[in-house]
């Protein structure tokens, strides 16, 4: 009777454990997959702008001349004919280019984006959704890159951000 | 006398035995629920900034190069420039070293510092770069230079 009492009380405790356990792991888990997702939209977040950022101040564009080319032609859009030096057309049609269209072109599909240079703390070139322009300062989720470039002689700071 | 005695000593054995379970089942527990709360991605925060301070000292090096800031030793200039084009995030030091050629070998003539030279790297999680360039007498290469960065997170 007495051993059997021990066993009894050891199977409880056990499982008194085992369902704590298993109620923090369920808990955990929960939490992971959630704190993931947001991790994982984070991090591409921070591929996207870095990439697209990349693409801008290191490379033509493609095609190379994507400037004269029509709108469904472009696949790319870089900024510059020598690295981080900003080429004046290439800056003018992209800040002409249709908002929408321009999004897919820098290759950030689902996401807004805003993109200024500055030169000595002043924005001297800006470009965003002007259909939602409040989106980006309430927006939670935000990505941002700062590159250095040349623009109109003098060495600027190239801001993209995207926001979600 | 005797009996509770042989009672005690028997009841301490099995008491010996569960501690030794529980123990075990205690630290198999722990390290089930330390493995649950383990989160890989956290382990990936700082690479981006990483990349990042590593991408904005590589552009503005390389402008300095092309605006020959870098090859006119302008010491004052490239502190400014760092200072002001890296985000707040970053501290930073430039090592300059100047190279001779002497016959074929290359000789080294001097070394400047600035920014933040009186940090001490051991113990910090460093960007390191480099840029090479030069500097001309006429049309003719007079010295090389060897310009390398480090760059920490505050």
């Amino acid at each position: 009777m007495a051993k059997g009492q021990a066993v009894s009380l050891d199977l409880f405790f056990a499982i008194v454990i085992l369902f704590l356990v298993f109620i923090v792991f369920v808990d955990q888990n929960n939490l992971n997959i959630n704190y993931s997702a947001e991790e994982i939209i984070e991090k591409d977040m921070k591929r996207a702008v870095s990439t697209a950022a990349n693409n801008l101040v290191l490379t033509q564009g493609t095609p190379k001349n994507w400037e004269f080319s029509l709108d469904s032609q472009i696949l790319l859009i870089g900024l510059v004919n020598t690295r981080r030096v900003i080429a004046e057309n290439k800056l003018d049609e992209f800040m002409n280019m249709n908002y929408d269209i321009s999004v897919k072109r820098l290759g950030i599909h689902g996401y807004d984006y805003y993109f200024s240079i500055e030169q000595k703390g002043i924005i001297v070139k800006e470009k965003y959704n002007t259909a939602n322009p409040a989106y980006l300062s309430d927006s939670e989720k935000i990505a941002v890159t700062k590159r250095m470039v040349e623009y109109n002689g003098e060495i600027s700071e190239l801001y993209f951000k995207i926001y979600w | 006398m005797e009996k509770s005695q042989s009672y005690t000593s028997k009841y301490t054995g099995k008491g010996f035995v569960f501690s030794l379970d529980a123990f075990l089942a205690l630290i198999i527990a722990f390290l089930f629920i330390g493995l649950i709360v383990y989160n890989p991605f956290e382990e990936n925060k700082n690479v981006i900034a990483r990349i990042e301070g590593q991408r904005q000292a590589n552009d503005l090096l390389d402008l300095m190069d092309r605006k020959e800031i870098l090859g006119d030793l302008d010491l004052d200039r490239i502190e400014q420039e760092m200072d002001s084009a890296l985000s707040e995030q970053y501290d930073w030091t430039i090592t300059i070293t100047e190279y001779t050629e002497e016959s074929t070998l290359f000789s080294k003539t001097g070394t400047s510092s600035i920014g933040n030279t009186a940090e001490d790297l051991s113990e910090k999680d460093v960007i390191k770069g480099n840029r090479i360039f030069l500097s001309f007498d006429g049309k003719e290469i007079d010295k090389y230079y060897v310009a390398e960065y480090w760059l920490w997170l505050k």
